[in-house]
């Protein structure tokens, strides 16, 4: 064994040595690595986020004064246009199971997300009143750079998570997902802290380096994360460790679907619940410029603030779950949470200022954490092996367009109400009410219809499997 | 650094005036009037002292609201466990109660000693807007929060609360626990309390006033005891009584035996 390694120098040799041994008296730490390794691109994608929906968005809105609606409607495209999720993942299903590749699939999908990302910050130089475009021109612009951004996205997650379901057998692939969604959100928490230090001395160009660093910085995680994955035999046919299914089509899950009237409910409470949750993500750093005076390094700590809550509701509802406790209670326990949340960050706006409006930040994220967590173990629950597929890729596009109506919905909400009332607090207050009033309504829909318990006696069953197409995106935005 | 003189002060303090407390509230009945008599005078300092250091925003008036803060709330809680303010007498029914009764009961039996605590809170919330050292305020907000989810905790059920050391007087509050079990009220409660201490620790960090540090520094270790204690509520854990048994002074209590 150490006569291959020869041309290494001694000291490295033992090393390398020392670290077979360890792996070798570890069993568990090669998955570990490979795992770690997959989850290299979530945790890319985390850091890429961050600068858009934390910085980019409040910088627009608060320091070039662009309408809220219109901005919330540019971060949000990439919601509008996630059921290419079904006709991607439906297509490279057909070629996986002629024995393709998933890996062209995924190289689109990132080139195209690597593209939107590294050219939206020069939507700030299209806004600013230096630019020599005018008028609609700037309008076509932006959102042809947020289009290519969000077909990106929803590509590359897709296939992302149909190939991490080819590379891990059923037992293992719960335990996988947790630790991706983990490191998704540790790459958010980490991409927020330091562009919320790079931007220290604020200026529109650093902001224009920051963001086109973290977009290689995404890619360069994609290759490490992605690069081999999908082993080829001599003859040209993939080396596949799990068979897979063949994907239905869309009309048949939507058909079986609405035969249940319970799993009718349940997508209901999803669809407010992340409708409310999703409101307020756009509003939240403009809320914190606008009417808290707070700085651009302060509004991005906040994206810190609410990512460490995440991290740690995760971690909550993990041990919840692993106690054997019934999922369904994360639900109420995270829409209550939720409402608490909103009543004291609208109350910041009248009383007690910053800190007040952090600490609900901070609570909102700890519903938000917990609500996630529980409706995927809940879906995890209503999932048996009879069907697979595109199923749960409509869950996606459901939970896409809650969040995408809210962020939309919230943005126009705004405006319509400082227009109406004129005043600035109010607009985002009434947003912020509305949002506690879905969660109540989620929160009582569930108590009086008896949700979590008709769940926990296994009343509410749906024949959905594959937790692999949940989109990740879904975890933070 | 001076976080670390704030963090180590917080816990002397709290290690110091819970050993003070069981030692005196386990000497003999009568001395309870004169140990009230005697706290409620140092808590109306305290309050008035509150009020004075508001403005001041020095390193050492923050120490002094935190303690003052803490002085206020200790003496809330000591004024219902000596039963000096507790709340109306009740007659229970039957045991077991249901739900409603144990919660109608448990209120009327507690309602007096709420009201104060109502009174604490509001006049702690109404002195913050505008005040540049709100220390001790926020201590007594967080410390009503944090009070209030555990009370609600142990109302809803909880693992590893009997009450067996309740004194004699108080016993009767047993009527009004749950079921021992893990509701869901628990995980809404954690995650309160999490915000907070997360809050709390953002504040330290982040925030450009030195004494908003220390401020912080404060909120975050009360928060994050609180956030343990309800913890502790859920772990029926031999092992973990022995850590506790020392941190609660159990052995102080141990030695000193009710009379």
């Amino acid at each position: 064994m150490a006569s291959e390694r020869t041309f290494l120098p001694r000291s490295i040799q033992a090393r390398w040595l020392e670290l077979r041994a360890w792996i070798m008296r570890h069993p568990d730490a090669p998955w570990w690595l490979r795992v770690l390794r997959l989850g290299l691109f979530q945790f890319g994608m985390g850091v890429s986020l961050a600068p858009i929906t934390g910085t980019l968005n409040r910088v627009l809105i608060h320091e070039l004064a662009i309408s809220a609606g219109f901005v919330a409607a540019l971060m949000s495209i990439h919601y509008f246009v996630s059921p290419i999720r079904t006709v991607v993942g439906h297509i490279s299903d057909q070629k996986r199971m002629e024995g393709r590749w998933r890996t062209p699939y995924l190289v689109l999908g990132a080139m195209l997300t690597y593209g939107g990302l590294a050219t939206a910050p020069f939507s700030l130089i299209l806004f600013s009143p230096e630019s020599n475009l005018q008028g609609w021109m700037v309008y076509v612009f932006s959102i042809a750079i947020f289009l290519v951004y969000g077909i990106g996205v929803n590509i590359v997650e897709t296939s992302y998570l149909a190939l991490v379901s080819d590379i891990t057998s059923d037992g293992e692939r719960g335990k996988t997902l947790a630790i991706l969604w983990l490191m998704l959100v540790i790459g958010t928490v980490v991409g927020s802290l330091v562009v919320g230090l790079l931007l220290t001395n604020y200026t529109h160009s650093n902001l224009i380096r920051v963001m086109q660093g973290s977009a290689v910085v995404f890619l360069i995680c994609t290759f490490l994360a992605l690069f081999n994955q999908e082993k080829m035999r001599p003859d040209g046919t993939l080396v596949a460790e799990v068979s897979r299914q063949a994907r239905q089509s869309l009309g048949t899950s939507i058909r079986t679907l609405w035969q249940s009237s319970a799993l009718r409910g349940m997508f209901l409470i999803f669809f407010v619940a992340t409708l409310g949750f999703g409101t307020h993500d756009i509003l939240l750093e403009p809320y914190g410029g606008e009417v808290l005076g707070m700085s651009v390094t302060a509004t991005t700590f906040l994206t810190a603030i609410w990512g460490v809550s995440m991290i740690i509701a995760i971690i909550i509802a993990g041990w919840w779950l692993w106690r054997g406790h019934a999922s369904g209670k994360l639900l109420i326990a995270g829409g209550m949470a939720g409402i608490v949340g909103f009543g004291v960050v609208s109350l910041s706006g009248f009383w007690g200022g910053a800190w007040l409006f952090q600490l609900g930040v901070s609570i909102i994220g700890m519903g938000r954490g917990l609500f996630i967590v529980g409706s995927i173990a809940t879906v995890m629950q209503l999932a048996d092996n009879a069907h697979t597929g595109l199923f749960l890729g409509m869950w996606g596009v459901v939970q896409a367009l809650a969040q995408g109506f809210g962020t939309i919905g919230g943005g126009i909400a705004r405006d319509y109400i400082q227009a109406t009332t004129q005043s600035v607090v109010l607009g985002y207050v009434g947003v912020y009410i509305v949002a506690g009033l879905f969660l109540v309504f989620m929160v009582g829909y569930m108590v009086i219809r008896r949700i979590d318990r008709r769940l926990a006696n296994g009343e509410i069953r749906s024949p959905w499997s594959g937790l692999q197409d949940i989109p990740a995106d879904q975890l933070l935005y | 650094m001076h976080y670390l003189i704030a963090i180590s002060y917080a816990i002397v303090l709290w290690w110091v005036s819970t050993g003070i407390i069981i030692i005196l509230y386990r000497q003999a009945r009568w001395t309870y009037d004169a140990t009230f008599g005697g706290m409620s005078i140092v808590a109306a300092a305290c309050a008035v002292a509150l009020y004075l250091l508001r403005e001041n925003s020095e390193t050492w008036a923050v120490y002094a609201s935190f303690s003052a803060g803490t002085v206020v709330w200790g003496w809330n809680l000591a004024s219902y466990y000596t039963g000096f303010i507790t709340g109306q007498r009740v007659e229970l029914p039957a045991l077991p109660l249901t739900n409603r009764q144990r919660f109608v009961f448990a209120v009327k039996s507690t309602i007096h000693h709420e009201l104060v605590s109502l009174l604490l809170l509001g006049g702690a919330l109404w002195s913050i807007p505008g005040a540049t050292n709100p220390t001790g305020f926020v201590t007594i907000v967080l410390f009503y929060v944090l009070h209030l989810l555990a009370k609600l905790n142990i109302y809803f059920g909880v693992h590893n609360f009997s009450g067996e050391w309740l004194p004699a007087h108080l016993s009767y509050i047993t009527a009004f626990f749950g079921p021992a079990r893990t509701h869901w009220f628990f995980v809404f409660t954690v995650s309160i309390a999490t915000a907070c201490t997360i809050w709390a620790t953002g504040i330290a960090i982040q925030s450009s006033q030195s004494h908003l540090q220390i401020a912080g520094a404060f909120w975050a270790l009360l928060s994050g005891a609180g956030l343990l204690e309800l913890l502790v509520l859920m772990i029926p854990s031999a092992y973990l009584h022995r850590v506790l048994a020392f941190l609660t002074h159990l052995s102080v209590a141990a030695s000193t035996k009710p009379r």
